[in-house]
Formats: structure tokens, C-alpha cells, sequence
């Protein structure tokens, strides 16, 4: 009786372990997750010495990845917005960081002329206090 | 003739009956020095993104003027002296404005050719039906 017990008992941990292998995995992926996810080093990062570390470990997670790097289409373009009107604080207010900075192009995806204009409209959002020169974090 | 746009951001402790009247005041002060206000646009009191002479907020209004050059010089000089202003910025729109309606121009005019590219084709298909 305790033999045909503990055999079935063995079968969910067995089972189990895989699980919580992947969960792991999991969890590494989130781990990596905001390095990647901060603006500046993301660039060098990828092609660094790191990449090809973590390719095997997230297996799936390549496919992760591109996913969480797609939606590089200029908005401004998309949109066909010819102006950027430094008065429209939410469509500005997009690209400025947390700390009122504004986002490099290689963040947002917007193209290069687009990006002048926007730089033009938040220099001008800030001067009349509509977007701040430096927030506090 | 030019075209600007003034953004001025008015004291928040001044009452709406005041800022009328300050509003009004400007507006007669552009119209003398030979401009024209075509818009006037109160946002009403809203955030500053930053604090302006240890203001939070303050109430925001903004002028579309037509002119010379002295139209926009006068209303800059009243806003400097008028003691309820915290701040106040101007720009010279009607130069990008042209440039908007080139580029839409131009995008609708392409709509266009493309549209009928597409119904010439669609009408020889027909034809040939």
C-alpha cells in the first residue's frame, strides 16, 4: 500500500519539475527583460557579446523578442501627420521620457524628419511650460 | 502679412471677469498697432509643466494674429509689462502652414492620379470582358 503510494506521488513531482523548470525560464526572460527595455543600452546590447548567451537560453523567446521589438513604423508617417503642433501635449508627450527627456529615434521608430519636427514642437511645448525641461524621475 | 500665434499664461489667482478684460485690452492694443487678432482661444487654467515664478498653474490663452511685424512687437511689449503674466511665447505659423498645404496638396493630388490609374485599368478589364 505505501510502495503503490508513494509511486504515484512520485509521478505528479516528476511531472512537476518541468513545470517549474519552465516557470523559471520564465522568470529569467522577465529578469532580462528591463535591461533591454532601457533606451541606450539596448542597441550595443544586441549585438554585444551577450546575444548569442541568451539566444539558447530563451529558446521561444527570439520570437519574444522581435515581438517586443516591432511597431518601428514612424507614427508621424503612418498617420500622415504633416505637422507637429508644439500645443498637442499627447501626441508630443509620447516621445519625452519620464524624465522630460526626448526619445532617440532608435526607441520610437520615427524617421529622421519627422524626428526635427518633433524636436522643434517639445523645444516649443517646453517653453511655455506645456512639457517640462527636466522631470523628476 | 504675416501670421503668429501668442501663448500667454495669465496669474491663476485672477479672476475670469479680469482676464476678459486683460484679454480685451490686449486685443485693442494689436488692432492699433495696424494687426488683426483672428482667434482667440482660452484653454483656462491648466498645470504648468514647470513652476513659474513659484506658480503651479496658471491660465493659458492663445492669440492667432495677423500683421506686420510691429502688431506682434506691441502685444509682446503689453505682455511684458502687464504684471498678471507669467509668460508668454510667439511663433510665425503662416510660413509651415503653407508648407502643410503643399505636402497635403500634393498627397491628395497623388490620391488622385492613383485613383484613376485604377479605374482606367479597371475600365479596360471591362472592355476586354
Amino acid at each position: 500500500m505505501t510502495d503503490e503510494a508513494t509511486v504515484p506521488s512520485g509521478g505528479p513531482t516528476r511531472a512537476a519539475e518541468p513545470a517549474s523548470g519552465g516557470e523559471s525560464s520564465g522568470g529569467a526572460r522577465e529578469r532580462s527583460a528591463p535591461p533591454g527595455g532601457r533606451g541606450r543600452s539596448e542597441g550595443p546590447r544586441r549585438s554585444g557579446p551577450e546575444g548569442p548567451g541568451r539566444g539558447p537560453r530563451r529558446g521561444g523567446g527570439g520570437g519574444g523578442r522581435r515581438f517586443f521589438r516591432r511597431q518601428k513604423v514612424c507614427k508621424f508617417c503612418k498617420e500622415n501627420i504633416d505637422h507637429i503642433d508644439y500645443k498637442d501635449v499627447k501626441v508630443i508627450g509620447q516621445f519625452i521620457g519620464e524624465r522630460g527627456k526626448i526619445l532617440p529615434r532608435r526607441v520610437t521608430g520615427v524617421c529622421t524628419g519627422h524626428q526635427r519636427d518633433l524636436k522643434v514642437a517639445i523645444k516649443r511645448a517646453r517653453n511655455i511650460a506645456l512639457l517640462p525641461f527636466a522631470a523628476r524621475a | 502679412m504675416r501670421t503668429y500665434e501668442s501663448v500667454f499664461i495669465i496669474r491663476p489667482e485672477v479672476a475670469e471677469a479680469d482676464v476678459d478684460a486683460l484679454v480685451e485690452a490686449l486685443q485693442q492694443a494689436v488692432t492699433g498697432a495696424g494687426g488683426q487678432v483672428v482667434k482667440v482661444d482660452k484653454w483656462g487654467k491648466r498645470l504648468l509643466a514647470y513652476r513659474i515664478s513659484s506658480q503651479r498653474e496658471g491660465f493659458f490663452v492663445l492669440f492667432e494674429l495677423t500683421g506686420g511685424g510691429e502688431a506682434l512687437r506691441e502685444l509682446e511689449r503689453r505682455l511684458k509689462v502687464t504684471e498678471p503674466v507669467l509668460k508668454f511665447f510667439s511663433v510665425r505659423v503662416d510660413l509651415e502652414r503653407k508648407k502643410v498645404e503643399k505636402l497635403r496638396h500634393r498627397r491628395e493630388h497623388r490620391a488622385a492620379r492613383r485613383q484613376r490609374a485604377g479605374a482606367g485599368g479597371a475600365a479596360k478589364a471591362t472592355a476586354n470582358a
